[in-house]
């Protein structure tokens, strides 16, 4: 990624975002300090940070195969797990003390399993079963999974996770939400100072550090933009839809063509910080339960929730004047599939300019990519 | 009925398996909706001893489509639903389910009820039937079916399935009364403890009935709407008479010396038809068993209250209905299931089908395969599609499990 930005604190943010083991987290060891790693935003981070732990989005930045894991994994896995977990037996994440993976999907059902079978020396590997539908009658059965795994990191961490210390990470990861919100908010501007990509890297940062201190490097940031005076022209407002997209692939590709991306519904991104946890009620720990099974923008694998999916996709677009959208996949992802068939669907009929692309998650090449958005963009151009 | 049975009360049982299987198909289906009676779809069948003492219609929509596969058009639906562009990684009999959906081959059902069970191109089915919008004002139910194994999470989904009879009740107006549904368990224990039976009578050796008869019991004995009929338990009755006249005369497969006796362990392939008697009649290797037919244990209904039989329906369908308990299960789940099969059928291999739709089997192929190997169990794991003969055909399936059987040292290569 090029940023235009003279900034040393994006520079940093942007460091953080390109590699896996990084200054802050070496930092956050040395005063003896835990990680724990995490594999998708329904395992909440809070709880981790109440546990006085340091939440690390796990991610396959760097990775350049898939050949040590493809021995667990084959290759009608998608390559999102297969790149992470490459990165794990090349020892990439040595540095974590845990690791949380979820139900979220069939690839990632296995990652715990795979993590614990190829005898990685992480002390605590555990998987939380999500919940898969959404609604009130959920909650408690989402809760009984958190409670779980609320013990076990009590156990393992030998640590007592008290109401007060999880409204305390509540607090502290909304006001993340809340800087995020007001970067998201420059892009509605007509000339954003920051682009899409560079957005991207300071969200992939607030995963891979110590929270408190993301806030400040956010904060710092957001009054150096407040001062930029932006006048460059593109040529279309585009947004981004999908899910594990952890890189600026797909925004270098697009901005490289002139266009900008304003928004974006992926789980790196805006579906991240779209809504806030509340922060009063009798149980915090009910409250993230609510938050992750009624309130959350969802992704596809909670059933029955695809026309609230569409409604948030909407109003972003709304929100951000989008020209058009683009939607991208792992080649391998179920439950994006059908879910772009539906959204097409809908977006035809609210008359959003739409394309769904596929990747890899490191791609050979991105010709055809490039091919695909540049004609999509050409469409959108010539009405 | 098989080729290789020849005694009548064989294919008595064979006429009456297929008459009751009928209700199974998509025709059937189609027919009661010409008639107005109300039925619901589900994506996965959780709870078939509901429904039955409902005499509530009830169709899992995959199943159907499942089904389907066997027909001569599958293959040609199979390529429409390409052009959906849901991927084409995705299980290609849900991908044809989706187009069927899409297509407004799937009559529109009364009420409708989805979840995640147990695969993902099933969520995505059920998303994508939840959103079909020929059915948007028909009324739906979201399950969230836990992959955690305790007794809490069983409550938690027993509750759940509670929820969803209470919909169909209010969405179909018929009424589950207690007294019958305790009925319908009960005569569907003895009925699931019938099928535990027959599977260890295929441990005798020579095996005496060929593969197709567990997938029969299976499929009238769970599916469908005479779950709990004593009618069925009279047919397994039969069944199991027959079959134990066979072994004591030593009767193997008619027709068959055999050879080699593996298990085939993944869902029936379509090419199963073709190719398991060709194993059979040219190499002597008898397929023991399928996950599709060897469910269980079988937890018993416990009926003593309401909340107990849903609870009991929760574990029941969890952790022992074929592919559920596989998919939502963890390796050890699986690799124990195999161990045990392979021992109690005196098996001398295994062959996973690794269906390309299977991906949380794909992603943990290897732990599955070192758990053989530490255990002695020779396993090839073939990689085909279950329901799409054109990626991998019967005869090439054929080529490399012979190849498999003579690298072990089963067969020799002649």
């Amino acid at each position: 990624m090029k940023s235009g930005l003279n900034s040393e604190v994006f520079d940093k943010l942007a460091k953080i975002a390109g590699g896996l083991m990084n200054t802050e987290i070496d930092n956050w060891k040395k005063q003896g300090g835990k990680v724990m790693g995490y594999l998708c935003p329904v395992i909440p981070e809070e709880l981790i940070i109440a546990a006085g732990l340091l939440p690390f989005r796990i991610r396959g930045t760097g990775s350049t195969s898939t050949s040590i894991a493809d021995a667990y994994y084959n290759d009608v896995n998608c390559d999102f797990p297969r790149h992470c977990f490459n990165q794990a037996l090349l020892g990439k994440y040595d540095f974590l003390d845990g690791i949380i993976a979820n139900t979220c999907c069939d690839t990632l059902l296995r990652f715990a399993d795979n993590w614990k079978h190829a005898g990685l020396k992480t002390p605590f590997v555990y998987l939380l079963d999500n919940a898969h539908a959404a609604g009130e009658p959920m909650v408690g059965q989402f809760l009984v999974e958190l409670n779980k795994l609320k013990g076990s990191l009590e156990k393992q961490f030998n640590v007592e996770i008290t109401e007060q210390k999880l409204w305390a990470a509540i607090k502290l990861c909304n006001e993340t939400k809340e800087l995020q919100q007001q970067l998201y908010g420059l892009r509605k501007l007509p000339s954003p100072p920051i682009t899409g990509a560079e957005v991207m890297a300071v969200m992939v940062a607030g995963l891979s550090m110590p929270k408190e201190q993301y806030n400040k490097d956010l904060q710092a940031l957001l009054d150096e933009l407040a001062g930029v005076k932006a006048d460059k022209k593109y040529s279309l407002r585009l947004m981004i839809v999908g899910s594990g997209n952890d890189d600026s692939l797909l925004s270098d590709i697009i901005e490289g063509l002139g266009a900008i991306v304003v928004t974006d519904s992926t789980c790196f991104g805006a579906r991240l910080m779209a809504k806030k946890v509340a922060e009063t009620g009798a149980d915090p720990l009910y409250a993230i339960a609510k938050y992750q099974v009624m309130d959350v923008p969802f992704c596809p694998k909670t059933i029955g929730t695809h026309p609230q999916r569409k409604q948030f996709i909407l109003d972003l677009a709304a929100d951000y004047k989008v020209d058009g959208i683009v939607g991208v996949r792992f080649f391998s992802c179920d439950m994006w599939g059908a879910e772009f068939y539906m959204l097409k669907k809908d977006l035809e009929e609210s008359g959003m300019p739409f394309i769904w692309v596929e990747r890899e998650y490191v791609p050979d090449s991105v010709g055809q990519l490039q091919t695909r958005i540049e004609a999509f963009i050409e469409t959108i151009n010539d009405k | 009925m098989s080729e290789t049975m020849t005694d009548n009360v064989f294919d008595k049982l064979n006429t009456e398996c297929n008459e009751y299987s009928s209700a199974l198909l998509l025709s059937t289906c189609q027919a009661t909706a010409k008639s107005g009676v109300p039925f619901a779809l589900c994506s996965d069948d959780c709870f078939p001893e509901v429904h039955c003492a409902m005499e509530l219609p009830f169709w899992s929509v995959p199943v159907m489509a499942g089904v389907f596969t066997m027909e001569p058009q599958a293959p040609d639906l199979i390529d429409k639903s390409a052009a959906m562009g849901v991927g084409e990684k995705t299980c290609s009999g849900l991908r044809m389910t989706m187009y069927m959906v899409e297509a407004g081959m799937i009559p529109k059902p009364t009420a409708l009820i989805t979840g995640n069970i147990c695969c993902d191109a099933i969520s995505s089915t059920s998303e994508l039937m939840n959103n079909y919008k020929p059915w948007a004002d028909v009324p739906k139910f979201y399950l969230s079916g836990p992959h955690d194994k305790s007794e809490e999470s069983m409550v938690e989904f027993g509750k759940q399935l509670r929820a969803a009879a209470a919909f169909l009740e209010k969405t179909t107006g018929k009424k589950l009364d207690m007294n019958k549904l305790k009925q319908v368990c009960e005569e569907s224990n003895k009925q699931c403890q019938l099928m535990l039976e027959l599977q260890m009578l295929k441990s005798a050796v020579p095996t005496p009935i060929d593969w197709t008869w567990g997938r029969k019991a299976g499929r009238i004995a769970r599916w469908g709407p005479r779950v709990g009929d004593p009618v069925i338990t009279d047919w397994l009755e039969r069944l199991i008479t027959a079959t134990e006249q066979r072994i004591k005369a030593g009767k193997g497969i008619d027709g068959i010396t055999e050879k080699i006796r593996f298990n085939w362990y993944d869902l029936m392939p379509t090419m199963g038809d073709k190719l398991f008697p060709r194993l059979a009649k040219e190499l002597g290797a008898v397929q023991l068993s399928d996950h599709q037919n060897w469910g269980g244990p079988w937890t018993p209904i416990d009926t003593s209250s309401e909340e107990a039989m849903f609870t009991s329906f929760a574990k029941r369908y969890l952790n022992d209905t074929p592919m559920v308990k596989h998919a939502m299960g963890t390796p050890q789940i699986l690799s124990d299931e195999i161990y045990r099969l392979y021992k109690d059928l005196k098996c001398n291999a295994v062959v996973m089908g690794l269906h390309i739709g299977h991906k949380e089997q794909n992603a943990m192929h290897k732990i599955v395969a070192d758990i053989c190997r530490e255990r002695n169990i020779p396993l090839l794991q073939l990689g085909c599609d279950l329901w799409d003969a054109r990626y991998m055909s019967a005869d090439q399936a054929f080529d490399r499990i012979k190849e498999f059987f003579e690298i072990t040292g089963l067969s020799s290569a002649d």
